[in-house]
């Protein structure tokens, strides 16, 4: 970097230089860019006037054939190789994406990489690669509109996303060449865009989301131009596609219609499900015409149909809306402001049914497709330094709970969900062995006890560190998360000053129902976690004993006991090591207290001893010292 | 922004420039929780070198930690119990009086009975306005205890303040599995 870059914070080296930023909503079905141009935010546009830009790639053997609304417009001619919703994929292993890719087009490649590759005219894909096309194309949209290279951008990602997929969307945008100066919650974009006119007024604000792929609910609170998100919630698998979805499933249902391995039909019965939907925004009735092969269809749908459809999927909405104000601890009456985002917003039984919820007239103002790039565009104008007078910050939460694996597969939580991001905490552990010198730690993301029920981020190991008796090392662990939202980990050995760290690597990601469902577990299944954690831990505890006993009695057993005593102990051990191979927690508890019961006498004898080992040849005033450590 | 001399080591009600209690000015806390954020959040520092922005990140994640710890009633209870060089934690003491534990262990068997009551709602809210209550008063004697730093009486009070607020996280389970029958 050249020594002229350098300059104060927030200053710019050239004050008059206005920076080229813009905000890009990266979405499942279409994505938007957005700039400031003169103070005003507004979104960019191809040659024909369109600003939504279908998130779509056909490739062919030369690379990208064709991307945005013609590779849309293609996919029902060439299914294989046209990719869309990728956006469901990001930041997945090839494992989780086996359950998921059941409803998708395209094919997965079988292999034993840990990122999945999706085959394609053009060799094979990740999702990553892919998402990087769809911004490559959207960063020439923009520097051709603003005619400049884009000094930065602000990319929006779901509230829900966890640090994987985090991770995995700031690679794509470094993959398609952009400076990513922050990724941001879509629903605080959202927020952005209404909130900046307003920045003197403090208002508690939902935000309902209900866009092509995922639907997430968010608590914000505006304060002097503060953001500060209370609670999100959500389901990740739930949309306008899903919608789609249950009108060609009725479609196909009444019409007696088998659509086989046609792929073709299916697009283009999804694609006139689309068509049918937006003119019941309007009308009470709606044609669902179509002409492929041999399969003719003519039906009437009526809006009243349609809402019925629907009802299902608004309910499930509601329910992660109730879940949200229960985290922000609000009433629905406590809610001042609701923000409405997605195309799906536009279908008027979805209004009715958010503004009868929360008793309130939802915001419609901003066009729903443009508001959340628009609020990225206004946030990415005042992190280029374009507004050094701006007051606005925008503060934000973490989505899912960090911590890290403890002895028996439990879950010690290090930084709990919805805290204010960036955040650090520093635990301490421990040793669990006499002379251990390595430890591995084990860093996983979700709101369960046990690690098994939790996602798995990565793992790192401390090693060299003084071998001292168990219990006595004391390894500091210190989770930091930025504000995009990803961590870093470090872990010290206080006494030895060990340090290591490691960055978590996007291997994989969690699958997008499993954030969701991880959340609703951790509720219903709190009961379960209880018995299943005194288990394990009843579990540690006997091992520990026997392991101690053992230490005791290889060195000295035969000082203290005679055969009799010592068989009694070795037949208690024993009983032990038994019950703890049974599930039952109880079991384990009675055994121990058995073998407790029969090693008293041999405790205290080697206790007698070891105090009058101690007391030799020494004086009060050393004892005094050693009861002050340190 | 200097974000060098940033002091780790000050405590928290140094930091928001508070005095040292349990009673604490809302107000000015929030106030002066925006004016660190405005000095030190990473995004002022998006265009400044990256030792910069990395130091950004631990300033305002200090200042996040800080903020959490005296926003919460109880947490902010234990902290100040904490700067007079006494510990809380569960295992340190086990004394309460049979009175408490007995009280305990009605309000959860009450919780226990909520799902299956004819109007659990009602049934939840009555539970929790006992425990809220309770909360309350002696959230208010601890408080007052610290005050006159007569901190035995206050730990002893924090301890109970600890099993309420499980509690409370009970009921709140409760209305959560509730709300998603």
């Amino acid at each position: 970097m050249a020594l002229l870059q350098i300059s104060e914070p927030g200053q710019s080296t050239a004050p008059h230089q206005h920076r080229f930023a813009a905000g890009i909503d990266l979405g499942t079905t279409n994505s938007l860019v957005a700039t400031v141009r003169s103070g005003v935010a507004n979104v960019l546009q191809d040659n024909d006037g369109e600003a939504i830009f279908p998130s779509v790639v056909r490739y062919d053997k030369h690379g990208v054939a064709a991307i945005g609304k013609s590779a849309r417009e293609q996919a029902s001619e060439d299914p294989y190789n046209t990719i869309s919703s990728v956006k469901r994929l990001i930041g997945l292993s090839a494992e989780d994406i086996a359950e998921s890719a059941a409803g998708m087009m395209y094919k997965l490649e079988k292999s034993d990489a840990t990122v999945p590759r999706i085959s394609t005219a053009a060799g094979s894909k990740t999702a990553i690669e892919v998402s990087a096309d769809i911004l490559r194309a959207l960063r020439e949209r923009a520097e051709l509109s603003l005619g400049g290279e884009l000094t930065g951008v602000v990319v929006t990602v779901p509230a829900y996303f966890d640090d994987t997929q985090r991770q995995a969307t700031k690679d794509a945008a470094r993959l398609a060449g952009l400076n990513v100066y922050r990724l941001v919650n879509e629903p605080t974009a959202a927020a952005i865009a209404y909130g900046l006119d307003q920045a003197e007024m403090d208002a508690t604000i939902a935000v309902y989301d209900l866009g092509g792929g995922t639907f997430d609910i968010s608590i914000l609170k505006l304060e002097r131009g503060v953001f500060e998100v209370l609670s999100t919630a959500g389901d990740t698998a739930l949309g306008g596609d899903d919608i789609d979805q249950a009108l060609v499933d009725w479609i196909i249902n009444q019409q007696g219609i088998d659509i086989g391995s046609d792929a073709g039909l299916q697009r283009s019965l999804l694609d006139q499900a689309r068509s049918v939907k937006h003119q019941l925004s309007s009308a009470d009735i709606a044609q669902f015409e179509l002409q492929h092969g041999d399969t003719n269809i003519s039906v009437s749908v009526s809006v009243d149909t349609f809402n019925e459809l629907l009802s299902g999927l608004l309910e499930r909405t509601l329910k992660s809306c109730r879940n949200a104000l229960r985290q922000a601890k609000l009433k629905r009456n406590q809610i001042d402001n609701v923000v409405m985002v997605g195309g799906s917003t536009r279908v008027p039984a979805v209004r009715a049914a958010v503004s009868a919820f929360f008793e309130k007239e939802v915001l419609t103002d901003i066009n729903p497709d443009e508001v959340v790039a628009i609020g990225a565009s206004l946030q990415a104008d005042v992190l280029a330094g374009n507004k050094p007078d701006s007051d606005m910050l925008l503060l934000d939460v973490i989505p899912l709970s960090l911590g890290i694996e403890t002895h028996g597969g439990l879950v010690e939580q290090i930084i709990s969900r919805n805290t204010t991001i960036p955040a650090a905490r520093a635990q301490e552990f421990t040793t669990y062995k006499d002379g251990q010198t390595a430890m591995a730690l084990h860093v996983v993301q979700g709101e369960r006890d046990l690690v098994r029920d939790c996602r798995s981020l990565g793992r790192f190991e401390l090693r060299g560190f003084n071998p001292v008796v168990a219990g006595q090392a004391r390894i500091q662990v210190t989770f930091q998360v930025d504000a995009d939202g990803l961590l870093t980990v470090s872990a010290l050995e206080k006494t030895s000053n060990v340090q290591a760290e490691v960055q978590i690597k996007p291997s994989y990601g969690l699958l997008d129902s499993e954030i969701e469902s991880m959340i609703r577990d951790s509720m219903t299944n709190a009961e379960q976690d209880v018995a299943a954690r005194m288990l394990q831990e009843q579990r540690v505890e006997a091992e520990r004993a026997v392991e101690a006993l053992d230490a005791a009695m290889a060195k000295d057993a035969d000082q203290f006991l005679d055969q009799s005593e010592k068989q009694k102990i070795l037949d208690a051990r024993a009983s032990v090591l038994e019950s703890n191979d049974t599930g039952d927690s109880e079991a384990i508890k009675s055994a121990l207290r058995g073998l407790e019961k029969v090693s008293e006498i041999y405790v205290s004898r080697r206790m007698n001893a070891s105090i009058g080992e101690a007391m030799k040849g020494k004086n009060i005033d050393s004892y005094a010292k050693q009861d002050n450590p340190s | 922004m200097d974000i060098e001399s940033f002091n780790f080591e000050q405590n928290y009600f140094d930091l928001f420039e508070l005095p040292v209690s349990c009673e604490i000015d809302s107000t000015q806390l929030r106030a002066k929780f925006m004016e660190l954020q405005r000095q030190y959040h990473p995004d002022g520092f998006a265009a400044a070198s990256s030792a910069a922005s990395r130091r950004a990140v631990q300033i305002t994640a200090h200042i996040n930690g800080a903020h959490q710890i005296l926003s919460h009633p109880l947490q902010r209870a234990e902290y100040c119990l904490q700067l007079a060089g006494l510990s809380t934690d569960a295992e340190t003491d086990a004394k309460m009086d049979n009175m408490f534990l007995m009280q305990q262990m009605e309000l959860r068997e009450s919780l226990e009975d909520v799902a299956s009551a004819a109007e659990p709602y009602k049934a939840l809210d009555s539970v929790r306005g006992e425990i809220d209550q309770l909360i309350e008063k002696t959230s208010v004697a601890a408080s007052a205890s610290i005050k006159t730093q007569d901190y035995d009486e206050a730990r002893d009070l924090i301890r109970r303040w600890q099993f309420l607020e499980k509690l409370a996280d009970e009921a709140n389970t409760i209305e959560a599995q509730l709300d998603d029958a």
